[in-house]
Formats: structure tokens, C-alpha cells, sequence
């Protein structure tokens, strides 16, 4: 707890922007210090002198060691306050180069021993202020001396074990899509291409669509794209939700994840349109045509990823991401759900006796961030066969399907998508459980505006979970299930 | 390894240190620890978290202990890496870096075959000097640099790339079982050091 404390203390929620702090004990910083020490005093009378007399003497308390040697300049300019004396220290040090600097130093240091102790102790009554201060300087003096000495002439031999670096939020130098695929897809030339995106959409009578996809702090720093994606669609008979998280280590991934999202939405509604009638009233057809349907359209997303590579003559490889799908057909009398999973990530649906059923099928590794099957792999063409279905639609209250960024930090995630639903549905007032911080928040479903409420809710700060976070819910319109019964 | 080179690996791990610790994902996510072999191997920085890892002092002389440094290695990485489960969400996988300058002393074989197909780590094995054999080094890690010179500088242009590669492995890959071993991609090392086909 106390290293938490130590090192997460001083940040502040969604302090992204927050720079480090200037290192004040490393070597050079205080040599500089030092240096400067004679100047420092000087500007500030000048504008300031009657105004903050009395914050002077904090400011300068980190630097006592240094008094010794200045004592006189030191002493008149906190507590005896008269602009004279000061002004007269300002045209001195104004005037002086570092170097003519450095030799008054030297000569001071020198001098030292004969000529400092003495006006040490006179100066004493002259200074009501601080009596006590001045009174444990001479008795110092001596050791200080040698102290100060040490770190200004070599330039410190022993490094002091070095600070933590704070996040950052660097600028993306490159184009959202290099040329040699512009040039065979101009429609990927994004202009458009936000850091963080939501969206909500109410599809039916019952069901409302809320997304978001947030770029990390990792992304941000290290001046990456987001490299999740999300795209939902909807029709009178379908929904289809999309997410898609780009592998971080290929290259082109964000282009991967943008290109699967879209191409699914579009090849899914459009191949549930062509369903025939027959198909669409025996219960039995309708499934398997919804598997088919969604197998082809996840081929597709596929399909495209790889000849987005190919036509610009990089390797799939580049493109890799993962791809996770809901489709939920609702016309007549019938309703189902379908999904695919293809990587890692997390499907969860919540079902109206409170109980959260695992949808899809995760893959991930022995190690974190291990994946041993993306969709630009071959093994995805199989692996787009692979279709769970749930017929007792009736029975969901709500659903979600999220990236690593989100399953991680709330792994195992169908033990925890319980309080996540909590969450979105009662509101937030205390962090879960090893959670650094999460916004309090009213209940994200009652909200008219949902999606601002689920940005809000993906703020959330665990350590070491920095990546970029996409999930797209689709809830009960008013919701069905009550929390406080 | 005695002398200059010894002084330039403690100075290396130093400059690691302070490199990961300017980089605030390293800060959250990163670990470190040292195990040392000469006559005998002995782990004498545990796992640490880097805020509270402390560069420590390095003394080597006499054999070379090569086959216990690897066993000592397999126990540690199975003892303190954290792997997925049910319950709990496995560690990022390790990276393991190998510097020795002499022959082994004891019997290494079995200890490197045990390593190579336990997988538990990305180990990226240097050989320095003349009188430590690549071969050997084969028999652990497909992935062996030589370092010809042992010059302070060749060292320092080392534990560099060493962090940049910490830096890029906390990203998710490839890791198909019945693929061969993509591992990951490390960045291009330094010239002073050769990559051993």
C-alpha cells in the first residue's frame, strides 16, 4: 500500500496531460541551481519586492546549504526586506558572467575561514526575524561548506536512484495510413481519426447501443494511434456490434481493426436482407442461415484486411487484429443471438435473473498479450465457423463486447462483468477492488445521454493497464432488472 | 567476468534502471531481477518491481557455473512469473538476457534443454569475448549475440538496446502453439554486437 501511495499519490485522475515533474535533486538541476543562485534574487525584487517579502524565505529554505556563502545577500534579501540593499545585489549580479561568478565564488570559499564567522554573529542582532535560524548557520557553516563543494566541482559521481516518469500525451507524427495503402485505398485516407469516439444509438423499441473506444495512455505516450475499432449497424430486423482490437505489436493494426469493424456491419446486414422467407419463419433455417450469414461476413472482414495488405504490398501480418461480433436478429416473432470471436477480448451478457452468461469463445495465452490466433491469420477462416447462439433472447437484460483494455483490467472477466453491469446500472461511488480510481457517476443506462456517461465510465485507472479500451453494450430500454429489489 | 567488464555490466544495469524508470509503462509494469554464476549461481536481486529495485553489486571470478545459472533461471522464472489462469491474468512474458565470457564448468546440457522447451521466456543470450562459445549458448536460445570487444562502450550501447527491447514487449503478439515461436520483436541491436546465426 505505501508503494502504491508513494508513486500514484501525486496523480491526479485523468491527468494525462500532467508533464513530469522537474527532477529538483538530480546533479545538474541543482548545479544550475547554484549557478544561478546570485541571479534568482534579482529578478525578483524587481517586479515583486513589496509585494511577497514574506514568501521569499520559503522559496529559498531548500537551498540553506548554500546561505554560508552568500550569507549576506541571503540574509538582507528575506528579512531585512529593504529595496536598496537588494537593488544593490541586483546590479551586481545582472552584471556578472558565470564565469567572473565562479571566481567570486572561489574567492569567497576561500575567504571563508577568516572573514565569514564574524559577520555571522554581528549580523545576528540586526536580524530580529530570524534569530534562530541564524543561530544554527555558524555552528553549521563548516560542513555545509564542504557539502556544497562536493556536488558543484565534479559532476557527482553516485546517481540518486531516479524518479518515475509520469504519462504523457505525445502527438502521432505519422499519417493515420501511410501512402502505399492510400494510394490503392483512398478511402482510408482518415482525416477524421479521433483519439477517443462514443456513439449510442437506440435500435429498437427495447434496446439501446452505447460505444465507446478510448485510445490508452501507453498509445498516447509512446505517440501511437488508437488501434482498437468499433462499428455498430441496425436495421427494422438486425443489429450487428462490432469491436476489433489492432495487435500492438504490427505496425498497420489500427488499419486492420478499422477495415474488419466496417466490413463486418456492412457484409452482416446486408446478407441477413437477402435472407429468403422461408428461411426467415422455420426457427431452425433461421439459425443456420444467421451462423452462415455471420461466418461469410467475418470471411469477409477477413478478406479485406488481408487485401488491404496485399495491394499495398505489406504482409497481413501488419494488419493483425481481433475481431469480436454479435449479431441480434428481432423481426416477428423471432429473435436470436449470434457471435464470433476471433482473439482476445470479452463477450458478456447479463441476463434478467442477474446471473452473467460467457458469450464467445476467448483466446489468449499462458502470457499477457499473447494471442494464438488473429484475423488476418489463416487459422481465422476456421475459426469464422466457430458461432455460439443464444434463442432465449427473452431472458437478457443487457450485453457487452470489449477489448483486452477493458477484459484485462477486470479479469476474470465473467466473475467481474457482474459488477460492471452493477455499475452501468445503479451508478459508481467508490472504485471496485484494485481499481487506483474510477469517476464517480450515476447509473450510465438511465442517462438520455448514454455515451458521454460510458466515456466517462472507461476513465477508470488500474496500474499497468494503460491500453486502449473499446466496448460496445446494448441494454433494455428502459431497463427490466432492478437493482435495489 | 572480472574487472572493466564487470564494472561496465553494473553500470549497465544502472543505466536500465534509470531508462525504465523514465518510461511510466515500465514504471507500472516492469521487473527486474539478477542472477549471478561463477563458481556458484545465486539469484541476488529477487523479482523486483523497478521503483524498488536496487542496482546491485555484481562480483564474479573463478568458473563458470553456466549449468546452475540455467536451473536457478528455470526455478526462478517458474517461481515468480505469474502465467494466466482462471483466477488471475498472467504476467507479460519475460525477457531474459544471458551474458557470460567463459566456457561452462559444470553440466550444462540438460539444464539448457529443460529451459529451451519450458518456453518461459524470450532469452536472448550474449556471448562476450573470445572465450565464451555461441555454440553452447545455441542450446538455450535461438536468439545469441556475440560482443567480440568488451569495451565500456559496446556494454553501454548493450543495456541501451536492452531497454528498448523491455520497452516493446509489453504488446500483444502472436502466439500460435502449433506455430513455431514468433517471440517478439526486438528492435535492431547495436553494432558492436553480432547476431550469432
Amino acid at each position: 500500500m505505501s508503494l502504491k501511495e508513494w508513486f500514484f499519490g501525486a496523480e491526479v485522475p485523468g491527468a494525462e496531460n500532467s508533464k513530469p515533474a522537474a527532477s529538483p535533486n538530480s546533479p545538474s538541476a541543482s548545479e544550475s541551481k547554484q549557478a544561478n543562485k546570485p541571479a534568482e534574487p534579482a529578478k525578483k525584487p524587481d517586479a515583486k519586492a513589496e509585494t511577497k517579502p514574506a514568501e521569499k524565505p520559503k522559496v529559498e529554505k531548500p537551498a540553506e546549504p548554500k546561505a554560508s556563502s552568500e550569507e549576506k545577500k541571503k540574509s538582507d534579501n528575506p528579512f531585512t526586506g529593504p529595496a536598496t540593499t537588494k537593488q544593490e545585489d541586483v546590479e551586481h549580479t545582472q552584471v556578472l558572467t558565470k564565469s567572473e561568478l565562479d571566481k567570486l565564488k572561489d574567492q569567497d570559499k576561500e575567504r571563508k575561514p577568516i572573514k565569514f564567522v564574524p559577520p555571522e554573529k554581528a549580523s545576528k542582532p540586526d536580524q530580529p526575524a530570524a534569530p534562530e535560524k541564524k543561530k544554527t548557520e555558524p555552528e553549521a557553516s563548516k560542513p555545509e561548506e564542504k557539502k556544497e563543494e562536493k556536488p558543484a566541482a565534479p559532476p557527482s559521481p553516485p546517481p540518486p536512484s531516479p524518479k518515475a516518469a509520469t504519462w504523457k500525451v505525445a502527438p502521432v507524427k505519422e499519417p493515420w495510413a501511410p501512402e502505399a495503402v492510400t494510394k490503392e485505398f483512398p478511402e482510408l485516407d482518415r482525416l477524421d481519426y479521433q483519439d477517443h469516439e462514443y456513439a449510442e444509438r437506440i435500435v429498437s423499441d427495447d434496446w439501446r447501443v452505447i460505444g465507446g473506444s478510448r485510445r490508452g495512455r501507453k498509445q498516447a505516450h509512446d505517440s501511437r494511434f488508437r488501434e482498437d475499432a468499433m462499428a455498430f449497424g441496425s436495421n427494422d430486423e438486425v443489429t450487428v456490434l462490432v469491436v476489433a482490437d489492432g495487435a500492438g505489436s504490427s505496425k498497420y493494426s489500427r488499419i486492420g481493426s478499422h477495415v474488419a469493424v466496417h466490413e463486418t456491419v456492412d457484409s452482416a446486414i446486408s446478407a441477413i436482407k437477402a435472407l429468403s422467407d422461408e428461411e426467415m419463419k422455420d426457427a431452425d433455417k433461421l439459425e443456420a442461415a444467421l451462423k452462415k450469414a455471420l461466418t461469410a461476413s467475418v470471411r469477409k472482414a477477413r478478406g479485406k484486411a488481408v487485401s488491404v495488405a496485399d495491394k499495398s504490398k505489406l504482409s497481413p501480418k501488419d494488419f493483425r487484429a481481433t475481431l469480436l461480433t454479435i449479431v441480434h436478429y428481432h423481426a416477428g416473432d423471432k429473435e436470436l443471438l449470434v457471435a464470433n470471436q476471433i482473439g482476445d477480448g470479452a463477450i458478456s451478457l447479463l441476463m434478467k435473473d442477474k446471473s452473467i452468461r460467457k458469450f464467445g469463445a476467448s483466446d489468449s495465452g499462458a502470457f499477457s498479450g499473447e494471442v494464438s490466433c488473429f484475423l488476418t491469420d489463416k487459422e481465422a477462416e476456421k475459426k469464422a465457423e466457430e458461432i455460439e447462439v443464444v434463442k432465449d433472447v427473452k431472458d437478457v437484460e443487457a450485453m457487452f463486447l470489449c477489448s483486452d483494455g477493458i477484459e484485462d483490467p477486470f479479469y476474470p472477466i465473467d466473475k467481474k462483468s457482474l459488477d460492471i453491469f452493477q455499475q452501468w446500472m445503479c451508478g459508481v461511488d467508490k472504485e471496485l477492488t484494485g481499481f487506483k480510481f474510477q469517476p464517480a457517476q450515476p447509473a450510465v443506462f438511465e442517462q438520455e445521454a448514454a455515451a458521454p456517461a460510458l466515456a466517462q465510465w472507461l476513465e477508470f485507472e488500474k496500474r499497468g493497464e494503460n491500453d486502449d479500451r473499446t466496448i460496445l453494450v446494448m441494454h433494455r430500454h428502459p431497463a427490466t432488472v432492478r437493482w435495489d429489489e | 567476468m572480472n574487472g572493466a567488464p564487470i564494472e561496465s555490466v553494473k553500470s549497465g544495469i544502472r543505466a536500465l534502471h534509470s531508462e525504465l524508470m523514465g518510461d511510466p509503462s515500465a514504471v507500472e509494469s516492469a521487473y527486474l531481477s539478477v542472477i549471478t554464476f561463477d563458481s556458484n549461481a545465486q539469484q541476488i536481486v529477487p523479482l523486483t518491481e523497478i521503483t524498488q529495485f536496487n542496482p546491485p553489486e555484481i562480483q564474479a571470478g573463478g568458473t563458470t557455473a553456466f549449468g546452475a545459472a540455467l536451473s536457478l533461471l528455470s526455478e526462478s522464472l517458474d517461481r515468480e512469473v505469474q502465467k494466466t489462469t482462471e483466477e488471475e491474468k498472467g504476467d507479460w512474458k519475460p525477457l531474459v538476457f544471458i551474458f557470460t565470457d567463459g566456457a561452462p564448468t559444470d553440466r550444462w546440457d540438460e539444464p539448457a534443454a529443460a529451459l529451451k522447451a519450458s518456453r518461459a521466456g524470450n532469452i536472448i543470450a550474449v556471448a562476450c569475448g573470445d572465450a565464451a562459445d555461441p555454440e553452447i549458448l545455441k542450446e538455450v536460445t535461438e536468439t545469441v549475440l556475440v560482443m567480440k570487444e568488451m569495451s565500456p562502450e559496446a556494454f553501454k550501447q548493450f543495456f541501451k538496446w536492452v531497454s528498448a527491447s523491455i520497452k516493446q514487449t509489453s504488446q500483444k503478439i502472436g502466439a500460435n502453439p502449433t506455430a513455431p515461436a514468433e517471440g517478439v520483436a526486438l528492435p535492431p541491436p547495436p553494432p558492436e554486437i553480432i547476431i550469432h546465426p
